[in-house]
C-alpha cells in the first residue's frame, strides 16, 4: 500500500463504525450509539451520518460502569521512547542529549497518572526549550539528519517536489507521533508553518522547523480521547485511540507499524481486535519497557537513582546498578518465565548482577544457591523500602499492606505521641525490640499487630539491601505470626511469608489493581469495581499469567470506553 | 548587559537557550497565563493628592469624559482604569493619624504602617499594632510595597536588574539617590531612587549595546522562527480541545496559556534602544525645573524597560517644595507665596480648590503619567505588533484624596497598559473598598499567585482584610 491509500484509509477509517460486533460475556448496559472519536472534525457529513445511523446495534458493555477517565499527558519515559522510536536512529542519541524534558514526578501511584504529568510554568518553558534543542541539533546536523529523516527533500526540486515532499513527511511523521493522523487543521498548521519559514530562510529550516512543532504540540504530549456526543454516558474509543492506549500500554511508545496497518485497515474495533494485538504486543521485544517500569515503579524503584545512598558495599557503579535491578528482575521474568504471579513473588532463580554479589553473597548458603524470594526480597527492592541510611520495618510492613495487599494502614491518629512510648527501648539492639511497644500498648497495638510482623522477616536485608544476620551485635529474629485476612499464622522467614502472600487472592487482585492502575493512569473509582473483578477473574482463571493480566486489562471495558460524564453517585 | 549576551551561539546560528524563567526565590509564583497577563509592572507615586471633582470622569462605568486632570490620558482610555474614592483605611487602625503625610505615603503601595505603629517582634500583622502616632518615624513601612512583590514574581534570569527607579527631585542638580518614600523591599527598607539623569543613565545603561546596525540577524530570525513555531502550538490547542470534555478542555487551557506565557516573555525584538538627549557635565542639572528632569527620566525608564533591564520600574516625585514645576502658572504663584508652591498645589488657605493653579498643578502628574505611557506605546515587544505598554500593568497613586484636606479616605488611581483581566475603559467608583484590597487587585492583575497556585488574599498588614475589588476584574 502506498502512503496515499494508506493516509486515504486512516480519514476513512474515522468514518467506518466501530465494535459492530463486540462480544458481551455480561448483559450490561446497552443503547448506547457509538458516537465516533474524533469524528466532528473528519471527513465529510454523509460519512458521519452514516456512522452514526440509526441501524448501529447498540454498544453493549460487560459492565455496568466504568470509571471517568482524565486526559493524561505522556510521562517523560514515554517521551523520550517515542523520540527513540520515531527520529532516525542515527539522530536518537544526539536529540536525548540536548532534551531537557520535564521529568515526571511521581507522588503517588504510576508515572502514567494525570496527575504525575501536570505542567507547571517552569515545565511548560522545559519542553518548549527541549523541542527547540533538538530542533537545532537537527539543523546542525542537518547534511546528516535531513536525508534520514526526510531522504526526498535533499533530492527535491522545484516548490511543488518540495512541498510534495513535506506534505508525505507531515502526513506520516505527524500520524506516527501524534498516534493518530493528522486532523486537516493541524496539517495547514503545520504545513504554513513550513510554507512560512521556508520563504524567509530555507527548505532545511522550514523541516527544523516542522520538527520544532512536532515535538511539543499537544497532540504528542496528551494522550485526548474523544466524549462523542453529550448524551452518551460511554463511548468506545476509536481505532486510533485504542491504538494509542495499547502502544503506550506495552511498549511506552507510539503505535508501531502493525498497530497503524490494523488502524487504517479498520481492523482495531471489536474487542477481539484488540486481544488479538495485545497478545502479539505482550510477546513483543519491546513489551519489556512497560513491564519493567510498571515494576520499577510499583516498588518505588525511582527512589535509588534520587538518593546518593552511601554503603561500604556499594561503590558508584554498583548503586547505578542495584537502581536498575527491579528493571532487572522484570525482564528477567517476562524473558526467562512464564512470567506469573507466583513466580514473581517467590522465585529463587533470579541471579542478580555481578556488580550486586557483595549484597547478596553474605546471604547465600552453603551450596551457593540464591536465597532471595521473589522480587519483594530483591536489594533493590529492600533498600528502596528503606530510609538512606537505616531499615524501617514499618515502611515495609506498611508497603506490603498498601501496595502488595490492598488493605491500606490507617493514618498515624494525631494525638499518639510515638516518640515517647518508645523512648525507653531506643538503646535496645534490634528494631524489633525497639518497635515492640508497639504491639502492646493498646492505642498503638490495633494497627501494628498488623503491620510490623509484615516487616520482621525483610529486618535481615539492611537498608542498602545486603543481608545481615545481626544487628547491634543481636541475632534478628525474622519470624513472624500474622493474622491479616487469609495470611493466618507464623512465618519462619521473608521467603514462607512470601510464599504464603503470593498464595492469596487478595495479593494477586492488588497487584492486578496496580496494573490497572498503571495502565488506564489513574487510580480504579468505584465504578470500575465490575471490570476490576472480571479482570482478576481471568488473571486468576490463567494461573495467575502476567501476560493473560495485561490481555484482560486491555480487553476491558474501562480500556475500551470511556465514561464522558461524571458519575453522579 | 545585552539580553541576547545571555544566549548561547552555536554551529553558526545563535541558539536561544533557555528563555525566560521565573526566579526560585520569588515568595510569589508567577501565573503564567494569557495574553493580559503583563510581564511587568511599573508604578508612579507622588505626595500630592488631587483635586477630586476635576480628576474623577464624568461617570462610573465604561461611558465617561475625563476629567480636566485626567484629560492627557485619552489616547490610552481603552486601556486605562480610573479608581477613585479608594479609602487607605490601615490608617484608620491608628489614632489620631497626624495631618501630614508621613504615614501616608509609606502605606499606600505596602498596604501597611510604618514599623512606629507596631510592637513585639514587629511582625506585620494586626494583632501587633499598636495605637501610636508615627509621626517623624518616616520611611519605614513595616513591609513590600505592591510592585516588589509583583515583581519577584516576574522576575527572570534575563532581567540584569531588580528594578529600575527612578526618583524627581527639585530643584534639579542632587546628585545623590534619594530613599523612597513609598516603595519597599522589605519592611524598613525604602528603595533608593536615583534623581540624577545623567547618572542614572550611566549606570543603568553601561554595557546595553543597541539594536541596530549590529542587530544579530541570526539571532532575530532565530526568535522569529521560534515565535512561529509556538503560534503553531497554540493553534494547535485550540484545535485539540475539540471534543473533549469540560474538565480536560480546561487543563490543555492551562497549558496554553503557558506557552502564550513564553510567546511574552520572548525577548523584544530590536526594541532595545539608548534614550538620546540625556545631558551630561558638571552643572548640568542645576536649576532645571521638575518638568524637565521628569521628562528625561521618563525616557530612561522608558527604554529601560524596552530593553527589559528589569521587571519593575518606578518613578517617584520626591521633593516638591519649590517653584519647580516648569510650569509658569504656577511656579509664578509659588513665587509670590514665598517659593514654596506645595500648599499652593494642595493645601494653601485662601485658594480656591478649583482655581487654576491647583488644577494645572495636580494635572501635571497625571500629563507626565501619559507621557510615559506614549512612550512605553512607542516601544514595540515582541512579535506580535505589541508595545512595551501592552506588556507592562502601570500604576499612578498618591497618599492623599483632595489635597487640601489631607484625608487619604479618598484617594484616586490610575492603572494604565495590561491590567491582565483588570477592565480597561472603565471608571470605579470604590467606595466601600480599601487601598489594600486595591494592591491585592493589583497582585491578581499581574497574573501573580501564591506558590502553590493559590490566589493571594490579601496585602500588606495580614489580617487586616481580604479579598480584591471585585468590580475591577473581569
Amino acid at each position: 500500500m502506498n502512503r496515499t491509500n494508506l493516509l486515504h484509509l486512516l480519514r476513512l477509517l474515522r468514518l467506518v463504525t466501530v465494535s459492530l460486533g463486540t462480544t458481551a460475556c455480561y448483559s450490561g448496559i446497552s443503547g448506547y450509539a457509538p458516537g465516533f472519536d474524533n469524528e466532528a472534525s473528519v471527513g465529510d457529513a454523509d460519512d458521519q451520518s452514516d456512522a452514526q445511523s440509526p441501524e448501529t446495534p447498540p454498544i453493549e458493555l460487560e459492565c455496568e460502569d466504568i470509571g471517568r477517565q482524565p486526559m493524561r499527558r505522556i510521562s517523560s519515559v514515554q517521551y523520550e521512547q517515542i523520540l527513540s522510536d520515531v527520529l532516525p536512529a542515527s539522530f536518537v542519541a544526539a536529540a536525548l542529549e540536548v532534551s531537557s524534558f520535564p521529568r515526571t514526578n511521581i507522588e503517588d501511584g504510576f508515572s502514567t497518572y494525570a496527575t504525575a504529568n501536570t505542567v507547571s510554568t517552569n515545565e511548560s518553558y522545559a519542553i518548549e526549550d527541549t523541542a527547540q534543542a533538538i530542533a537545532q541539533r537537527f539543523y546542525e546536523l542537518r547534511a546528516q539528519s535531513v536525508p534520514a529523516l526526510l531522504p526526498c527533500l535533499p533530492k527535491a526540486v522545484g516548490d511543488a517536489e518540495i512541498r510534495a515532499c513535506i506534505e508525505g513527511f507531515v502526513d506520516e511523521f505527524g500520524a506516527r507521533i501524534f498516534r493518530r493522523s493528522l486532523r486537516p487543521a493541524e496539517r495547514d498548521i503545520v504545513l504554513d508553518l513550513f510554507e512560512s519559514i521556508r520563504d524567509s530562510d530555507s527548505a532545511d529550516l522550514g523541516l527544523t522547523a516542522v520538527l520544532q512543532y512536532f515535538l511539543q504540540a499537544p497532540a504528542l504530549l496528551y494522550v485526548t480521547e474523544s466524549s462523542g456526543e453529550a448524551e452518551q454516558v460511554f463511548v468506545p474509543l476509536g481505532a486510533d485511540e485504542l491504538a494509542a492506549r495499547l502502544a503506550l500500554l506495552f511498549t511506552n511508545s507510539a503505535p508501531d507499524a502493525e498497530l497503524m496497518a490494523a488502524v487504517s485497515e479498520g481492523r482495531l474495533s471489536t474487542k477481539e481486535d484488540v486481544e488479538l494485538q495485545a497478545r502479539r504486543l505482550v510477546e513483543s521485544p519491546e513489551a519489556v519497557r512497560a513491564f519493567t517500569q510498571f515494576h520499577h515503579e510499583w516498588l518505588r524503584g525511582f527512589a535509588l537513582q534520587n538518593e546518593d545512598r552511601e554503603h561500604v558495599l556499594l561503590d558508584e557503579a554498583s548503586q547505578a546498578v542495584l537502581a536498575g535491578e527491579l528493571k532487572d528482575f522484570a525482564a528477567w521474568l517476562l524473558t526467562e518465565t512464564d512470567a506469573d504471579f507466583r513466580t514473581l513473588m517467590t522465585t529463587r532463580s533470579f541471579s542478580p548482577r555481578p556488580e550486586l554479589a557483595p549484597l547478596y553473597a553474605a546471604g547465600a548458603d552453603d551450596a551457593g544457591a540464591e536465597p532471595r524470594t521473589g522480587l519483594l526480597s530483591t536489594a533493590a527492592a529492600m533498600s528502596s523500602l528503606a530510609h538512606p541510611n537505616s531499615t524501617s520495618l514499618i515502611e515495609r510492613g506498611a508497603f506490603i499492606r498498601n501496595h502488595v495487599l490492598c488493605t491500606p494502614v490507617p493514618p498515624l491518629p494525631p494525638d499518639i505521641d510515638v516518640e515517647g512510648a518508645l523512648e525507653d527501648y531506643s538503646d535496645l539492639p534490634t528494631a524489633r525490640q525497639r518497635l515492640e511497644p508497639l504491639l502492646s500498648t493498646p492505642q498503638c497495638a490495633g494497627c501494628h499487630v498488623a503491620l510490623n510482623p509484615l516487616g520482621f522477616p525483610f529486618e535481615v536485608y539492611d537498608w542498602a539491601g545486603a543481608f545481615r544476620a545481626t544487628e547491634n551485635g543481636a541475632t534478628i529474629d525474622t519470624s513472624a505470626e500474622l493474622e491479616l485476612g487469609s495470611i493466618s499464622g507464623t512465618f519462619a522467614d521473608a521467603g514462607e511469608l512470601l510464599e504464603a502472600i503470593a498464595d492469596t487472592q487478595q495479593a494477586r487482585r492488588c497487584y492486578a489493581t496496580h496494573w490497572f492502575r498503571y495502565a488506564l493512569g489513574r487510580p480504579e473509582t468505584p465504578e470500575d469495581q465490575c471490570t476490576l473483578d472480571l479482570i482478576d477473574e481471568r488473571f486468576a482463571a490463567s494461573g495467575g499469567s502476567v501476560k493473560e493480566l495485561l490481555i484482560a486489562i486491555a480487553t476491558s471495558d474501562a480500556f475500551r470506553f470511556r465514561r464522558t460524564q461524571e458519575s453522579t453517585e | 548587559m545585552r539580553r541576547r549576551n545571555f544566549l548561547v551561539g552555536l554551529g553558526g546560528i545563535t541558539v536561544g537557550l533557555p528563555m525566560l524563567r521565573r526566579f526560585g526565590e520569588a515568595s510569589l509564583a508567577h501565573a503564567g497565563g494569557t495574553d493580559h497577563v503583563p510581564t511587568r509592572i511599573i508604578t508612579v507615586a507622588y505626595d500630592m493628592g488631587t483635586h477630586i471633582p476635576q480628576w474623577k470622569p464624568s461617570a462610573v462605568g465604561a461611558d465617561f469624559e475625563l476629567g480636566t486632570i485626567t484629560a492627557a490620558m485619552e489616547p490610552f482610555r481603552d486601556r486605562a482604569l480610573f479608581v477613585s474614592n479608594c479609602s487607605n483605611d490601615v490608617l484608620e487602625l491608628v489614632d489620631g493619624y497626624p495631618g501630614g503625610h508621613p504615614g501616608k505615603k509609606e502605606a499606600v503601595f505596602t498596604g501597611t504602617l510604618m514599623q512606629h505603629a507596631f510592637t513585639g517582634d514587629l511582625s506585620n500583622h494586626i494583632d501587633n499594632v499598636i495605637q501610636s502616632s508615627p509621626e517623624g518615624h518616616t520611611r519605614t513601612a513595616n513591609g513590600p510595597s505592591v510592585e516588589h512583590v509583583i515583581g519577584q514574581a516576574l522576575r527572570r534570569p534575563e532581567h540584569p536588574r531588580v528594578s529600575v527607579d527612578l526618583g524627581v527631585w527639585g530643584p534639579g542638580g542632587v546628585r545623590e539617590p534619594q530613599p523612597s518614600y513609598f516603595f519597599y523591599e522589605s519592611a524598613a527598607n525604602p528603595v533608593s531612587m536615583p534623581v540624577h539623569p545623567a547618572l542614572a543613565f550611566a549606570s543603568l545603561f553601561s554595557g546595553v549595546t543597541p539594536d541596530g546596525e549590529d542587530v544579530d540577524e541570526a539571532f532575530l530570525a532565530l526568535q522569529r522562527r521560534n515565535a512561529s513555531v509556538l503560534d503553531a502550538v497554540r493553534d494547535s490547542f485550540v484545535d485539540l480541545r475539540q471534543g473533549l470534555d469540560a474538565e480536560d478542555r480546561r487543563r490543555l487551557d492551562e497549558h496554553a496559556d503557558k506557552i502564550r506565557q513564553i510567546e511574552l516573555d520572548m525577548p523584544p525584538l530590536a526594541s532595545c534602544s539608548l534614550p538620546t538627549g540625556i545631558p551630561e557635565g558638571e552643572g548640568a542639572y542645576d536649576g532645571m525645573s521638575m518638568s524637565e528632569i521628569v521628562d528625561l527620566q521618563i525616557r530612561i525608564l522608558a527604554h529601560a524597560m524596552g530593553c527589559g533591564l528589569a521587571p519593575v520600574g518606578r518613578l517617584e516625585f520626591l521633593f516638591q517644595h519649590g517653584a519647580y514645576f516648569g510650569i509658569p502658572l504656577v511656579d509664578d504663584a509659588a513665587q509670590a507665596a514665598g517659593n514654596w508652591h506645595h500648599p499652593i498645589v494642595h493645601g494653601l488657605d485662601g485658594w480656591a480648590l478649583d482655581s487654576e493653579v491647583r488644577v494645572t498643578g495636580f494635572k501635571f502628574y497625571v500629563d507626565k503619567f501619559a507621557e510615559l505611557c506614549a512612550q512605553l506605546d512607542a516601544i514595540p515587544e515582541g512579535p506580535d505588533g505589541r508595545s512595551v505598554l501592552d506588556n507592562s500593568l502601570v500604576v499612578l497613586g498618591t497618599d492623599l484624596g483632595e489635597g487640601n484636606l489631607h484625608r487619604a479616605d479618598d484617594l484616586c488611581f490610575l492603572v494604565a497598559g495590561n491590567s491582565g483581566p483588570g477592565r480597561r475603559g472603565y471608571h470605579f467608583d470604590a467606595e466601600g473598598y480599601n487601598v489594600n484590597q486595591l494592591l491585592t487587585t493589583l497582585v491578581h492583575m499581574a497574573g501573580v499567585t501564591n506558590d502553590d497556585g493559590s490566589l493571594v488574599q490579601e496585602f500588606g498588614l495580614r489580617g487586616f482584610t481580604q479579598g480584591v475589588i471585585d468590580p475591577l476584574l473581569t
